[in-house]
């Protein structure tokens, strides 16, 4: 047994000297110009063409187009020189108006200065918002009505002054009732109207840059940066504040304005690593937000220390500068319970009362 | 030393903006600030740190400071292409806002349908089930659908922890136990209020 073993491999091993790079089976099909021009025209498929489209005419001789093709002469013929590859412009440092002569490229344009390279990558929470939580949030809030109801009228939310005063000719309407605030509407939620995530503001206000210098803001500002990868504004308190000890001018928060992807990547980190961790937590209180769909929400510094980016980096900033924020996410919602029940879908746990 | 001052000489002689490095950015910093002036020999920074003339400041701000405002941070030029490359990104960016739109469109459609389906089903459930419209009564009440889960309505937690399920639960930082994956295990079912 071992010796036919050793004389078949023997035998492979002497075949692949004598014919070191073509095997038997590849010698068979292969097809050579001349095999093919000789090849009986019985096993051809009669639906290929056999001529190719690229060689031109075949009868043509001297006179065919293909020949006849210079590709210097039209260059050569031109009477005047081409604009140069590299476009020699200067967009606008600024926008001047829509009647400037001289007007930015579109944000879209690489040369612009406002042009943004991405989005990179496709957010976890943004595609359970389009496969998921959309479909459940507009399942959950389906309001029947029979084919052919009409939902009955309203007044005027704004009423005009009625009366036999005669100021009241050409008035101004009258606020809304109630106060001076002019909520807004609620619509039925329908496929087109399902309320989303728009943009999220962290906001930050660093009270240890009042008394204690420039390296609270920069050591926050730096955090902010690391956290939701972009850059942050400063402000400036704008009156004085003896109580609190703010001085007009100067610098005293910091915002970063998220949208988009970088909004998602910000948000699935907080709702998936940061606010699990934090001990003792119940969750959001229910009664936040500004009655228009923006609910707010703020972390203290400990939490802010557990997000990733500065976990893993942790000693590379002073543990007591690192700021707490106040993190709120704008929703396309108009009223607080639709971007309640839209942010308990993502993951944000409420507590306490519910106040609509 | 020398490498910095060979930089400084160049950057007279061609009009360069010299970008601080980061050696002596950390030692400008601070020698701004403590200006003692001490000789490689000397013993006198002991001396000067016992006079009190001032606590140095934090290197990790200095640091930090260093990359908050280092010249690669600031806006960089507009990006120049050439006739080819700008087409060849035009084309790309066209391409792109067109599948984006189907993408949208596709699910605006998807659901219309479902809205549609619910629709034709609770019309059905209204007119057709012959219970007089019972059950379509008891499906269209929406008691606790805005509430929380505390007062026993809302969502659960459990909706959008299912969603990260499969996420490693250690961070990427290996199996859960007493090492690095411990400490960054995100939800730590065993823990107790204690």
């Amino acid at each position: 047994m071992a010796e036919s073993h050793l004389s078949l491999r023997l035998a492979r091993t002497w075949r692949s000297f004598v014919k070191p790079s073509i095997c038997n089976r590849c010698l068979q099909t292969r097809r050579t110009l001349a095999s093919q021009a000789s090849a009986p025209q019985g096993q051809r498929d009669a639906e290929l063409e056999e001529a190719s489209s690229l060689g031109g005419a075949p009868d043509a001789g001297s006179g065919s187009p293909v020949r006849d093709f210079d590709p210097l002469k039209v260059p050569r013929s031109r009477k005047r020189q081409l604009v140069p590859s590299r476009y020699q412009f200067r967009s606008p440092k600024y926008y001047r108006g829509p009647l400037h002569p001289h007007q930015p490229p579109p944000p879209s344009d690489p040369a612009s200065r406002e042009f943004v390279p991405g989005p990179f990558s496709t957010p976890r929470l943004e595609q359970t918002y389009h496969n998921i939580i959309a479909p459940d949030f507009m399942t959950m809030c389906y309001q029947h009505t029979p084919p052919g109801f009409r939902a009955p009228q309203k007044g005027a939310r704004l009423r005009p002054w009625i009366g036999d005063s005669p100021y009241f000719r050409n008035r101004p309407l009258r606020g809304p009732r109630g106060g001076d605030v002019l909520r807004l509407l609620r619509k039925p939620i329908t496929f087109r109207n399902i309320p989303m995530i728009e943009r999220v503001t962290v906001h930050s206000f660093v009270k240890g840059a009042l008394s204690g210098g420039s390296g609270y803001i920069h050591v926050a500002g730096m955090a902010l940066q690391a956290i939701t990868n972009h850059r942050v504004m400063t402000h400036e308190a704008r009156t004085n504040e003896a109580n609190w000890g703010i001085i007009k001018g100067k610098t005293v928060s910091m915002t970063v304005d998220l949208k988009g992807e970088d909004m998602y990547h910000f948000l699935g980190k907080l709702i998936n690593v940061v606010l699990p961790r934090i001990k003792d937590w119940n969750g959001v209180r229910a009664t936040t937000g500004d009655n228009s769909g923006n609910l707010t929400f703020g972390l203290d510094p400990e939490s802010v220390a557990t997000f990733p980016e500065i976990e893993t980096n942790y000693d590379a900033y002073p543990g007591k500068m690192i700021p707490g924020l106040h993190i709120t996410i704008h929703t396309t919602a108009t009223c607080d319970k639709d971007a309640r029940l839209l942010l308990q879908q993502v993951g944000i746990p409420f507590y306490g009362k519910v106040v609509d | 030393m020398h490498a910095s001052s060979i930089r400084g000489a160049l950057a007279q002689v061609f009009q360069i903006p010299l970008r601080p490095t980061l050696r002596n950015a950390a030692g400008q910093i601070s020698t701004g600030i403590t200006t003692t002036t001490t000789s490689s020999f000397s013993t006198s920074a002991s001396r000067a740190a016992k006079k009190g003339r001032g606590a140095k400041p934090d290197q990790r701000i200095t640091l930090i400071r260093y990359f908050l405002y280092h010249p690669t941070t600031l806006t960089p030029r507009p990006l120049r292409f050439s006739r080819n490359r700008y087409l060849r990104h035009w084309t790309i960016h066209r391409a792109w806002n067109l599948y984006r739109a189907k993408v949208k469109q596709a699910r605006q459609l998807e659901l219309e349908r479902q809205y549609n389906a619910m629709h034709a089903a609770n019309e059905e459930l209204r007119v057709g089930a012959g219970d007089g419209g019972k059950l379509f009564r008891k499906a269209q009440m929406k008691t606790g659908v805005w509430s929380i889960p505390e007062r026993g309505g809302g969502v659960p937690i459990e909706y959008a922890r299912g969603l990260v399920e499969w996420m490693g639960s250690t961070g990427g930082l290996g199996s859960s136990g007493t090492g690095l994956g411990a400490k960054a295990k995100i939800w730590d079912s065993e823990w107790t209020r204690s």
